[in-house]
This record gives structure tokens, C-alpha cells and sequence, in this order.
């Protein structure tokens, strides 16, 4: 993910014709912190992915591959979870629906 | 965990909570979810293993916890491990690092030791800020009841409490968490683990025989009923190496948790130079009266 990462963010800051602290600033960032990502020194947070993607009005999937076009999410709900291996398929459907809850109002959103 | 993650999930909760302007307590984890546009939800969960996960969906995330969690405190610490890994660097490397997990929903359902105690860690350091965790430790009483203070106005669960208290205090602290006997998990201060020679306690080792908390931990109740007790104790029942210092022993039962906690704390350590020369000191307590004449005398 680093690699697709560090290009898109590129490629995107370049369409919008920004430097990496105009960026940096857009998106409340460090001024270094671009050019760190854009070289791959760095693995962002999502909160610098939300940040990034709502500064460059691309959306997070683009710049993490998971979707080539920039304006695109993916349709795939991604979950951190804790103690997974013990979660029952009860469990996981719930939260499936909590995932098509939010892909609603991700809908909506657009 | 390495210590350099360590202290940057510590400094990343830190900028949070300056970014949020927290500057009193109980820090709230849903104020901050929702001004991150964070969805937070409780679910009904069916199993007890899972407590709660942060979702990605779009340009969407939700932290969704267990409804199975029986105190506050529990809640607040899960929902702020959650937001460790939303706030944390590399955390998107540790979701996305499974090969196929483009095209499945359920792969990205991964277990990695490091990235969950380093979000342990930022939940830790976000509900118990230092300086005001610091703040309030000065002014309590030592020990358990500083934990119970702390743990109050935090809004933690004691165990966590306990964890951060034994991480920040200056005072040699021991924090035991016990179950049947055996020592689930410890944590030492900073004076403690800097002393010369003292072997730790070991996790699963069993709690030496003559302490209180092994008394206590003999009768079930006391765990479930959350009866308290009050010992002296030396660190030598606990340590090898640890010398007669006396510690006072408070152990408390944990309720439906089903474990016991133990904190034993004492006085600060005298150091090196001062035991070098109270040894002195004894050393003439046992000399004939003769020699003590004989030495050489100061004045």
C-alpha cells in the first residue's frame, strides 16, 4: 500500500496544482509531513488520510488503491478488530449491518 | 512493544488531546470520535470475545463496541483504543498488509500483538494525561487509594488505572493482577525495574505463599464480593533479591472480572550512597566496643 500510496498522493496533489505545504497546511498536517509520505518515509494515520483526501477532494480509497478512479470508494467495508479470531458469525453479521448502515449514509453523503 | 512506539503513541495522544483541548477531567473518547466525524455505536454482541472495531467504509469510519461490557470505564478505554488506530501512523499499513484483502470484506480482520498494545497504549495516555494524572497523584494518598481516586475522576477501570499509576509514579509501585493464584499480568515503576539485582515477577509464576493476596485469592468470594484487604508485607516476599523494605500490600477483588488486583507500594528506595552507608553504620553495631574506639574519628 505504501508505494500506491506515496504516487497518488502525488499524482493528486499535482492536479490540484499544490505544493506539498500547501497541502501540509490544507489538511492541518506538518509542512514535512507530505514530503515525507510522498517518499515513502512515512505511513500515514487514517486521520491523515481523512485529512489528505478531504484537502485534495479525492476519496481515501484512491489513495490507498483500493479504487482507480479519484472520486470512487470502494464498496468494501474494511474493519479493525480486536480479538477477531473469537467472533462469532452472529457477531459478524451484525456488524456487516453496521457496515451497510454507514455505506448508506456514505451514499447519501455523495 | 519497542520502546520508540511506545512513547510516539504516547506523544500522538498527547497532540490529540491538545488538538481536542481537553484540559480537564474525564477526557471524553465520543466527544472526540464526533468531531472527527467518527460514527460511534454500541452493538448487541452475541459472543463475549469481541469488545469493539474501527470501520472504514468509503470515506466513512465508525468505532462499534460491545454492549457486553458491564462498566463505563471498559467502554471508554475500548472506544479509545479504537481511536488509537484510527490516530496512529502505520495502523493503515497493519490493515492493508494481507495480500487479497481488496476484494474481501472479511480480511481485513487481523490480529497483531504490536498494533493493539500500541493502541492500548494511546488509550491509556489519552483518558489518563499525564500532567493531570501527575497532578492528582500528588496530592492523594499512596497506593490503592490513588488508584481509586484516579480511576474516579479518569473514568478508567482500576486494572487500567492501576497500569498507568505503577508507569508514572516516581515511588517503587507494583502492580499484581492475579487469577486462581497465578499472576496474570505486572507492572513495575520506573524506581523498581532500575533496581540492581531484583528479579521481576514472572506472568503465569504463582504468587508466593504467606502474602496476603494469596490468602485472600484462597477464598472465591473475596474476588466476586470486591472485598479489599490490607497487609505489610517486605519486598523480599515478593523478590528475589529485594531486600526488607517494608511495602504495604492492598489487594482488592475485581468482581465479575474474576481476577484480583494487588498494588504494593513503599517508600522511596534509599539510594546506593545511603545504603552503602547505613551498612557502615551496622557493620559498627557489630563490632566490639574496643574496635568502634579504635576508628578513626571524623572530628
Amino acid at each position: 500500500m505504501a508505494d500506491i500510496f506515496a504516487e497518488r498522493l502525488r499524482a493528486a496533489r499535482e492536479l490540484r496544482k499544490m505544493s506539498q505545504s500547501d497541502l501540509a497546511k490544507e489538511a492541518d498536517l506538518q509542512p514535512s509531513a507530505v514530503s515525507h509520505f510522498e517518499t515513502g518515509r512515512r505511513s500515514p494515520s487514517f486521520a491523515n488520510l481523512k485529512a489528505l483526501s478531504d484537502a485534495l477532494k479525492v476519496t481515501t480509497d484512491y489513495l490507498i488503491g483500493r479504487s482507480d478512479a479519484m472520486n470512487v470508494s470502494s464498496v468494501v467495508a474494511i474493519k479493525l478488530l480486536r480479538h477477531a479470531e473469537k467472533m462469532s458469525d452472529e457477531d459478524l453479521n451484525t456488524l456487516t449491518r453496521m457496515a451497510e448502515m454507514m455505506a448508506r449514509k456514505q451514499t447519501k453523503k455523495d | 512493544m519497542a520502546l520508540r512506539e511506545f512513547w510516539q503513541a504516547e506523544a500522538r495522544a498527547g497532540e490529540v488531546i491538545q488538538q481536542h483541548r481537553v484540559s480537564a477531567l474525564p477526557v471524553d473518547p465520543f466527544a472526540i470520535a464526533k468531531s472527527e466525524s467518527i460514527l460511534c455505536r454500541e452493538f448487541e454482541a452475541i459472543a463475549p470475545g469481541m469488545s469493539g472495531c474501527l470501520m472504514k467504509v468509503g470515506d466513512r469510519f465508525g468505532i462499534f463496541y460491545s454492549d457486553r461490557f458491564a462498566s463505563d470505564g471498559f467502554r471508554r478505554f475500548t472506544v479509545s483504543h479504537e481511536l488509537g488506530h484510527y490516530f496512529l501512523p502505520g495502523h493503515t499499513e497493519y490493515l492493508f498488509s494481507r495480500g487479497n484483502e481488496q476484494h474481501d470484506s472479511e480480511s481485513g480482520f487481523v490480529s497483531d500483538d504490536r498494533y493493539e498494545r500500541e493502541a492500548d497504549t494511546f488509550a491509556a495516555a489519552l483518558l489518563m494525561p499525564e500532567e493531570l494524572f501527575k497532578n492528582i497523584c500528588a496530592q492523594a494518598k499512596p497506593g490503592l487509594s490513588a488508584v481509586e481516586t484516579l480511576s474516579a475522576q479518569c473514568g478508567t477501570s482500576l486494572t487500567a488505572t492501576a497500569i498507568r499509576y505503577a508507569k508514572l509514579s516516581d515511588d517503587p509501585i507494583t502492580v499484581v493482577c492475579s487469577k486462581d493464584n497465578r499472576v496474570q499480568f505486572t507492572f513495575m515503576s520506573d524506581s523498581l525495574r532500575a533496581r540492581r539485582g531484583l528479579t521481576w515477577i514472572v506472568k503465569n509464576s504463582g504468587i508466593p505463599e504467606g502474602t496476603a493476596t494469596f490468602r485472600f485469592n484462597r477464598e472465591p468470594k473475596n474476588v466476586a464480593q470486591a472485598k479489599r484487604v490490607t497487609s505489610s508485607s517486605t519486598m523480599d516476599a515478593w523478590f528475589d533479591c529485594g531486600g526488607n523494605l517494608e511495602v504495604v500490600e492492598e489487594v482488592v477483588g475485581l468482581g465479575s472480572y474474576g481476577r484480583t488486583l494487588t498494588v504494593l507500594w513503599g517508600e522511596s528506595f534509599p539510594d546506593p550512597e545511603e545504603e552503602d552507608e547505613e551498612r557502615e553504620e551496622n557493620d559498627l553495631g557489630n563490632m566490639l566496643p574496643s574496635d568502634r574506639w579504635r576508628q578513626p574519628r571524623e572530628d
